[in-house]
């Protein structure tokens, strides 16, 4: 049997969040107040669409909510979502619910409430925003393995140094791989002839000691972790020393 | 402006706190003590009275109103100012104005001090999570919402929250009516 998912209210969020659901194989069902958008909602394919108040349990009950997998509650109004959360766990026995809110002072009396997951639109959102503008010339994607290995997204502007060189010619240091250059619509896979030209994006794969260096050898900007691992570093002069001897 | 606003409500709110305490230290309760070896306090007077109202409508401007004749310190918080409107001239609690389920309007309304909330906003799932909010962050003893829809019942009933209903207590009101003036024969409702 197909997993069920239920999601109440929001308009362009539940859009999306079900056309991309139901291509993952859910059945999913949309519960909407106002009759034009329950109408829009119905031209997605394979979406069932229910107009009425998601806060009203017969609403839910002629839905079919009883038993879902997933509920998430998309309305504007965090009161709503709070309700509609908590009748969808008490009374229609939906395994897990997800409430989105406005005020993120509000999250952990949702979580005591009972809401499964709660997720802040705006502060998730402001992250997002900030990530892109601060971060303009590189932003960490992973750290892995303890955080000793960095897979970040460099940008190359117009006045860095790299552009125009072939990868063999920076003089990289052996820690670090391009792994990928995104160049407009195209996507690379560098070898040591490739050039790097202006506005490519490169997913770089580097040791965290060995990232700062690698991003100004090719930005010509120190990147925003300009801060050296300090016992690394202590620890690689041991290591050298324990080589020669 | 709205920070002043804040400021002036606490001042007053923080001058009565004081004016009761002061209160407490002078007046003693003899009648509790036998044998008059032992003076004991009073209990202070404030917990016991502060009541805070979420919603100026025409209920809550009323309760407002009648608390405040009573000499019960009240306060009543709307998102809208216009709203207070609704208070008569005598009233002599406290205005603030904000969403009564925002947590930093309830901690400049001292909402720890109250011993009552009353949520009567026109909007039955704003008056529940307000409810939920006195009950389980504030912990307030005695916390009522208004509902014009008991349906969600099974959501708050296991927090102990008292609820009105106006349909409810109309119908039984009316029936009470129909009985004592004999409309009905034989009602059985």
């Amino acid at each position: 049997m197909k997993r069920r998912v239920v999601l109440i209210g929001g308009f362009n969020k539940t859009r999306t969040l079900a056309v991309s659901l139901i291509k993952k194989g859910y059945k999913v069902t949309a519960i909407n107040s106002d009759m034009d958008k329950c109408a829009e909602l119905a031209k997605v394919n394979e979406l069932d669409v229910f107009n009425g108040d998601g806060s009203k349990p017969f609403i839910l009950e002629d839905a079919n909510v009883y038993n879902a997998n997933i509920a998430i509650a998309l309305t504007d109004r965090d009161d709503d979502n709070l309700v509609i959360c908590e009748l969808c766990k008490k009374k229609f026995k939906v395994k897990k619910t997800v409430a989105l809110i406005t005020d993120q002072r509000k999250t952990e009396f949702f979580y005591r409430m009972g809401i499964d997951d709660v997720v802040c639109a705006i502060t998730t959102l402001a992250s997002v925003i900030e990530q892109h503008a601060i971060m303009d010339e590189m932003s960490t994607l992973i750290a892995v393995g303890g955080s000793q290995l960095k897979i970040a997204q460099v940008r190359i502007g117009s006045a860095a140094p790299a552009v125009n060189k072939k990868i063999w010619e920076l003089n990289l240091p052996n820690e670090v791989i391009i792994g990928f250059i995104s160049r407009g619509d195209k996507n690379i896979v560098p070898r040591g002839e490739t050039r790097i030209m202006s506005g490519d994006i490169l997913i770089l794969i580097s040791t965290s000691r060995h990232e700062n260096q690698a991003i100004k050898q090719l930005t010509g900007n120190v990147g925003a972790t300009a801060s050296v691992d300090m016992p690394l570093n202590i620890l690689e002069r041991e290591m050298a020393g324990q080589v020669k001897t | 402006m709205f920070a002043a606003v804040d400021n002036s409500y606490r001042r007053a709110y923080h001058k009565t706190l004081i004016q009761a305490n002061h209160m407490v230290d002078i007046i003693m309760d003899r009648d509790f003590c036998e044998g008059g070896s032992s003076v004991r306090l009073m209990k202070p007077k404030k917990p016991d009275d502060y009541v805070i109202i979420i919603g100026c409508g025409r209920l809550g401007a009323n309760l407002a109103n009648t608390l405040s004749e009573n000499d019960k310190s009240v306060l009543v918080v709307d998102k809208d100012k216009s709203s207070f409107r609704k208070l008569a001239p005598s009233f002599g609690g406290m205005q603030l104005e904000g969403d009564g389920t925002d947590l930093s309007v309830l901690y400049d309304a001292q909402i720890t001090n109250a011993s009552a909330v009353i949520a009567v906003t026109n909007y039955d799932n704003t008056n529940i999570m307000a409810a939920q909010i006195a009950k389980e962050i504030f912990h307030i003893d005695t916390v009522i919402a208004r509902l014009y829809d008991q349906d969600c019942e099974c959501v708050y009933q296991e927090f102990g929250i008292d609820t009105i209903c106006p349909a409810v207590l109309s119908s039984k009101e009316i029936d009470k009516l129909l009985k004592d003036t004999g409309g009905l024969g034989r009602a059985a409702i």
